[in-house]
């Protein structure tokens, strides 16, 4: 199962805090990258997506535990509690899509990359 | 047990098609072939962390889960499969030796994109001095694939055209700087010669990218089925050899 998941540039370092509680390692701290992805309103986006296993939406869901690694649990929650399912990226929300074609997910979530020439 | 000419199909034991010959010497480089590679999984649909290349030992690495490209079969080939949203892989600390001269050859297919988006490239901007980068989508306009290289003077790009999404494609590029040499070829055609002066210098030492810029921009959306880099120009006969044995791996006929 493929989830991906636009995250607005103000929520990245909290959402990151997430993808550490979430992940498999302290390298799972790295997930959202630059905001090269932007709405049609000009709002500015990380984008990650990956295969996840079956239980990841119940565990983002679920209270969060401390990694052996390491998180601030606090900004971890802040991102947990923007989490939206099935809804285009907004700039407040932690817009989730699950779909096995990344880029037809991101299509739906309703930003487009932005290349530097 | 002895097979006739022409018996050998590509196959992954056909000692005609086995691209470590071609580094015979001390040459830098490797050839990643998905078949004969040491992966962290042979499972189809799930993430690859790291791959060892069979011919010279150089280790690609995704530390981060959901960036990692996923190992897939295509039948019988294998291949990676880059999302084109964040998947990439890098190689640390490689040295392209005191050499200005490269061949790479690719064996891709692109996905629906309208991204710029990189293949391989050494430093994390190929604008800099001593890097070098084959792009599937070159110029975003045009929507070409194609392969850049540059020394101490300016960046010099060699086009091959559109490539078409969704079919197997061989690219090679081919770059010498002292020669103001930088190449592109499509399925074994040689596409375009740029001899703009590249300036002096051999190639930065650094980390080599797969699949995306730096691991943080122009992410490949499709698949990668063989890769071969080596810090030399090959002869004509070596690259006929390599792009053959790229076509192997992906069922492209030359």
């Amino acid at each position: 199962m493929r989830v991906t998941i636009a995250c607005p540039e103000a929520l990245i370092e909290d959402a990151n805090q997430l993808a550490r509680c979430l992940g498999y390692s302290a390298d799972d701290g790295l997930t959202y990258g630059l905001p090269i992805w932007r709405d049609a309103g000009g709002a500015r986006y990380a984008v990650a997506s990956g295969i996840v296993s079956d239980g990841f939406a119940a565990a983002a869901a679920s209270p969060l535990i401390l990694p052996p690694w390491g998180a601030d649990l606090e900004a971890a929650a802040r991102a947990q509690a923007a989490v939206t399912v099935g809804l285009p990226a907004d700039p407040d929300h932690l817009a989730a899509f699950f779909g096995d074609d990344a880029l037809a997910a991101v299509a739906a979530l309703g930003v487009t990359r932005v290349d530097e020439e | 047990m002895m097979l006739g000419m022409g018996l050998w199909p590509g196959s992954v034991a056909s000692p005609r098609l086995d691209p470590a010959r071609l580094f015979a010497g001390s040459e830098s480089g490797f050839a990643l072939d998905l078949a004969r590679d040491t992966l962290s999984t042979m499972t189809p649909g799930t993430g690859v962390s790291s791959i060892t290349t069979f011919v010279k030992g150089m280790t690609f690495a995704q530390a981060t889960s959901t960036k990692r490209p996923t190992y897939q079969l295509d039948g019988q080939l294998p291949y990676l499969q880059f999302d084109g949203v964040d998947d990439g892989m890098s190689m640390g600390g490689f040295s392209m030796g005191a050499t200005d001269a490269v061949t790479v050859v690719a064996a891709i297919r692109r996905s629906q994109s309208a991204n710029l988006e990189d293949v391989i490239g050494l430093t994390t901007n190929p604008g800099n001095a001593g890097a070098f980068v084959l792009a599937s989508t070159y110029d975003a306009a045009s929507n070409t694939a194609g392969f850049s290289s540059r020394g101490s003077g300016s960046v010099s790009a060699a086009r091959a055209g559109s490539t078409a999404q969704g079919t197997p494609v061989i690219l090679t590029g081919q770059a010498d700087i002292s020669l103001d040499r930088s190449l592109i070829r499509r399925n074994g055609a040689e596409i375009q010669l740029n001899a703009g002066d590249q300036g002096t210098g051999n190639w930065s030492a650094g980390d080599l990218f797969l699949g995306a810029r730096g691991d943080t921009s122009r992410f490949f959306n499709g698949r990668i089925y063989a890769l071969l880099l080596i810090n030399r120009i090959l002869t004509t006969e070596e690259l006929v050899f390599a792009e053959a044995w790229a076509a192997s791996r992906c069922g492209v006929t030359l």
